[in-house]
């Protein structure tokens, strides 16, 4: 509490202002000013982070087949020509339980689950076409059929849309609808589907670290289904060969 | 008749500008940091939402807390209502006023920090033209803020007013008012926590217990806010508080707080018992989750502040002031805590496909906060700076001003010449 | 009430103080001065504070281009098409391309429904980044609408998957991969919460958002349950040589700051019989779509005939994107039994 002093009693014309009242009084205006300063400056002092995403070229989220297909039939190049495979077959003859290893078509590995004789596929009298199960051929462009008679299920679906690739319309009154053959996606010779390389993950804004981790629940015990299949953070918990 | 209020209005504003060095310094610190809050909502209206910590996966953040604390305020501060009008305590008659004008501080600072969190606030108009209502919570809540500050406006506007004028406040303009207000608080409360509680895509808020846990941080939480300022008035200026006040405030915090914890302790148990995937965002806020901790010593604090406050509220030692007002901030920080930090934050962690991403407010963010709260400190101070005169009668409008300028110039000074220290 | 201390009868010395002190003209015009600048740097302060706003006026927004533009649904035909002239005027002058802005409608006796086969994805992320080509999304700050989460097999608890999963090639074998966009809920949780109805689902299962009309309250992005909504924090940020010209108002022209967005489905390219893009660029054909309602469609055939299951079903969001398993046989690599030596002709029954 403000005491009056001698000074204020004498001035009774005029109130008197403690020290304190002129103090702040007088710092009004400087602090405002300063403030004006200090917002003409424009000094930002927030972080705005860059999240930018990796630029992806176009060529790799074409819509183009995996496999450029055969049309009519293959040819192989041999001493700096391009031949037929009737060509040498029909002069050279082969045996009919041919494996996957061979001196002349080193460059196919066979791995097509069972599979490991190539007239299994190969029709032996015309190596220009396919062959059937019913002992018909069918050229390599339409190679579905012969497919089909070992993989029915997949065929059934492959015919509904069910499975395969499909580009263009799926409204086939508005437009033209492309759906893949089995060999754009898959090579016959090795028909998984091979290991991609991966595109950019999320980059987004102030994601800080991140990293894989484990579900919560379960009361920290152990998960029986973790005997076979990986969890989050969890190694293998037996090594595959 | 329209002059005469408006001549009201003019002098309220020459009151709110008059005053001792205290007076000029708290308004020169509040003007100060309202308007670095404004410079920092400048940016951010013109850089986009970027500059606050934000994300997509943490899409609302201190903000909507601070939202969510100062709706709980606003609905608390009516709750001097009702000791007495429904219980009829007299002594408490004047307060309602102080608590009222609280709310009505409480709700613009609430519909501020709404506008400040829309991406695009110039379109505040489309609420007007497309209105989601009944459907979305949100229209609701739109509604019963307004609706609640209208009301507030009403009442402390008619009584105080009509004080100013010398008349008597008729019963049918206000009393009924004031019982809508009693139950329309609690409606404030409850919407905003069926906002959250609808979303089914947020396990932590997918759960009953939030309106309840609602209503009683924000009936814990006002009145302490109320008893800091009560104490705050009677210091600063000519008012006295009553103790009845107080103590009654005091009770009323008392038991809102037991509540409070009873539904936390019940909380804790539903979530860790059963420990099933939904409690993930629990275990975020109270352990950390996976690496992750940056809330944990929030959380525990809030905890910490709120159990000793309550264990010092329940001592007789707190009936005196000092142990009160520590019990009083202790609870107001950690109820602040626990809403904002413990509340809506962890939701959004993990995010709903199972990502962790942890928010920190920006200093952008942390100045318009302070901003807008320095702004509801200001025109509560200028409410309460109204008020105080006018329901002394030394406001009034058949009087000059000039006494109640000079008393608020040198309120010292006036003081010792009332009490005839000088000739 | 009364005022224990002070009362006005006694203020008789303080009227006389007070009113010496304003009648000398020094003393008043030296406060009258103190008063105005105190007054004035106050004012000066508050115009200091909201500077940031300048950078308003040259930029080139459409914020008040839109202010009195309708809602989708309340605005005509030509009002329709003015909104689209002006967006195309837009894109021409931010990005110097000219773009083609159509408003495409629903088709009739159509539902869409997306269908996706876990067996084939092999989380490659092809489909998160033609959708950001088509969508035009902002590349910085990153959006992505498309989200390719790594699973450990065994579990659908998307909290024990990896967004973030980073390798020289996919897929690892001891993950599936589990790719979620926005599933176009038949009850969406979204639509209901929005306050000024900027999201509504559109006769043919597609919810879309107005940007023009959002206020970017963000309550739809913290309802959504399989995060599917994104925001738009600042400008999106499009190179003009990627911009996607082929544009329609419901679904990929360029968004504003402090709205909403998401996937529409390609709406722009579906609803005129096309395939989404991210079905287009998948290269193993894991992603299939069509119309529910015709029999014959490919997603009908699967929705009769494959095991299908949604996320998050318990939160009754009944979604239009349903997953599934039928892989009949181990991936290659993969053992499928505990002892790799066993010869497999003899298992098989087979001979050679």
């Amino acid at each position: 509490m403000e005491r009056l002093d001698e000074r204020s009693v004498q001035h009774m014309e005029q109130p008197s202002s403690s020290m304190a009242d002129v103090l702040v009084a007088w710092m009004i205006i400087p602090v405002f000013l300063a403030l004006v300063g200090w917002f003409s400056l424009d000094v930002d002092l927030t972080d705005t982070p860059d999240a930018p995403t990796v630029q992806v070229p176009a060529s790799l989220v074409s819509t183009a087949p995996l496999r450029v297909i055969i049309r009519g039939a293959p040819t192989i190049k041999a001493g700096g020509f391009d031949l037929r495979c009737s060509e040498c077959h029909r002069l050279f003859p082969s045996r009919v339980d041919a494996r996957s290893t061979m001196a002349q078509h080193r460059h196919i590995v066979l791995n097509h689950g069972l599979n490991d004789r190539c007239l299994n596929c190969h029709d032996q009298s015309d190596r220009n076409r396919l062959r059937l199960h019913d002992g018909s051929t069918v050229p390599f462009d339409e190679a579905q059929d012969l497919c089909s008679n070992c993989h029915g299920p997949t065929f059934r679906d492959w015919e509904r849309g069910m499975h395969g690739r499909t580009n263009g319309y799926w409204n086939t009154d508005l437009g033209e609808q492309r759906r893949l053959t089995c060999t754009e996606c898959h090579n016959p010779h090795s028909p998984d589907i091979p290991p991609m390389t991966l595109l950019p993950g999320p980059n987004t804004l102030r994601m800080g670290e991140q990293g894989q981790h484990d579900g919560t629940g379960g009361g920290g015990k152990r998960n029986p289904l973790r005997q076979w299949n990986v969890g989050g953070d969890d190694l293998p918990s037996r090594e595959f060969p | 008749m329209i002059r005469e209020y408006l001549q009201f209005l003019w002098r309220s504003f020459r009151v709110s500008f008059v005053g001792d060095w205290r007076y000029h310094l708290w308004m020169l610190v509040l003007t100060v940091i309202a308007l670095l809050g404004l410079n920092a909502y400048c940016r951010q209206f013109v850089d986009g939402l970027i500059t606050t910590g934000m994300t997509d996966q943490i899409s609302w953040g201190l903000y909507i807390a601070n939202f969510t604390y100062l709706v709980g305020v606003a609905a608390a501060a009516v709750m001097l209502v009702i000791p007495v009008y429904v219980y009829r305590n007299r002594e408490l008659h004047d307060l309602v006023i102080f608590g009222e004008l609280l709310a009505v501080a409480a709700i613009i600072m609430c519909l501020l920090f709404v506008t400040v969190d829309l991406g695009r606030p110039d379109r505040f108009h489309h609420l007007l033209l497309r209105f989601n209502f009944p459907i979305s919570m949100l229209t609701w809540d739109v509604l019963v803020l307004n609706g609640y500050l209208a009301l507030n406006l009403h009442i402390c506007g008619y009584l105080i007013y009509c004080r100013y004028r010398g008349k008597h406040p008729s019963r049918l303009f206000y009393i009924p008012f004031v019982f809508i207000a009693i139950v329309w608080a609690v409606s404030i409360h409850t919407v905003t926590a069926f906002l959250l509680v609808g979303l089914g895509g947020r396990p932590f808020w997918n759960q009953a217990i939030i309106a309840p846990r609602f209503i009683a941080s924000a009936f814990a939480a006002g009145p302490a806010i109320i008893i800091l300022t009560l104490q705050a008035i009677g210091r600063f200026s000519s008012y006295e508080v009553a103790r009845p006040a107080l103590m009654t405030l005091r009770q009323i915090v008392l038991v809102a707080l037991t509540i409070n914890m009873f539904l936390l302790i019940s909380e804790l148990f539903t979530e860790f018992y059963t420990d099933s995937a939904h409690a993930a965002s629990a275990r975020y806020l109270f352990f950390g989750l996976h690496g992750h901790h940056a809330l944990v010593p929030w959380i525990w604090t809030a905890i910490a502040f709120n159990s000793i406050a309550l264990v010092l509220l329940y001592l007789p030692a707190s009936r005196g002031l000092k142990i009160l007002d520590l019990a009083c901030v202790l609870l107001i920080i950690g109820i602040w805590i626990e809403k904002g930090m413990g509340l809506i934050v962890p939701a959004f962690i993990p995010s709903p496909l199972g990502e962790i991403v942890e928010y920190a407010p920006t200093v952008n963010e942390v100045l318009v906060c302070l901003g807008i709260w320095a702004f509801g400190a200001l025109i509560y101070t200028i409410f309460v700076r109204v008020t105080i005169p006018v329901l002394s009668g030394r406001l009034r409008a058949d009087q000059p001003i000039d006494d109640i300028l000079y008393e608020f110039s040198q309120p010292d000074r006036a003081k010792e010449l009332a009490r005839g220290d000088l000739a | 009430m009364q005022l224990p201390v002070l009362d006005n009868s006694r203020f008789g010395g303080g009227r006389g103080e007070f009113q010496q002190r304003r009648d000398r003209p020094e003393v008043s015009r030296r406060r009258f001065l103190r008063t105005g600048l105190a007054a004035g740097s106050g004012l000066a302060a508050l115009a200091a504070a909201a500077s940031p706003l300048s950078r308003l006026a040259g930029v080139d927004h459409d914020v008040f281009a839109n202010f009195f533009q309708k809602h989708y649904k309340a605005m005509s035909r030509a009002e329709i098409d003015s909104a689209l002239e002006r967006i195309r005027r837009d894109v021409g002058r931010r990005y110097g391309v000219a773009a083609t802005v159509q408003d495409v409608r629903p088709l009739d006796g159509v539902e869409f429904v997306y269908a996706l086969n876990l067996s084939r994805c092999n989380g490659n992320r092809r489909c998160v980044h033609a959708c950001v080509k088509e969508n035009n999304q902002s590349r910085s700050p990153e959006m992505q609408y498309i989200r390719v989460i790594e699973m450990p097999k065994g579990t659908l608890d998307v909290e024990q998957g990896n967004h973030h999963f980073d390798s020289e090639a996919v897929p690892d074998q001891e993950h599936y991969y589990l790719p979620v966009q926005c599933h176009q809920c038949a009850n969406p949780p979204c639509v209901k919460v929005c306050p000024v109805e900027a999201t509504w689902q559109e006769p043919d299962g597609i919810t879309v958002i107005d940007y023009d009309w959002c206020i970017g309250c963000r309550y739809c992005e913290a309802a959504c349950p399989y995060w599917a909504r994104r925001f738009n924090f600042s400008d999106p940020v499009i190179p003009s040589d990627e911009l996607n010209p082929d544009m329609s108002y419901l679904s990929n022209r360029p968004r504003s700051k402090g709205v909403m967005e998401k996937c529409t489905f390609c709406l722009h390219r579906t609803r005129q019989g096309r395939l989404p893009a991210c079905l287009e660029a998948c290269p193993t054909g894991a992603r299939k779509f069509g119309n529910v309602l015709d029999p014959d469609s490919e997603v009908s055939q699967i929705l009769r005939t494959k095991r299908i299951f949604v996320l998050k079903q318990e939160v009754g969001t009944l979604p239009r994107f349903f997953y599934y398993f039928d892989e009949r046989y181990p991936r290659s690599g993969e053992a499928d039994t505990a002892d790799d030596s066993h010869d497999k002709s003899v298992k098989h029954g087979g001979t050679s």
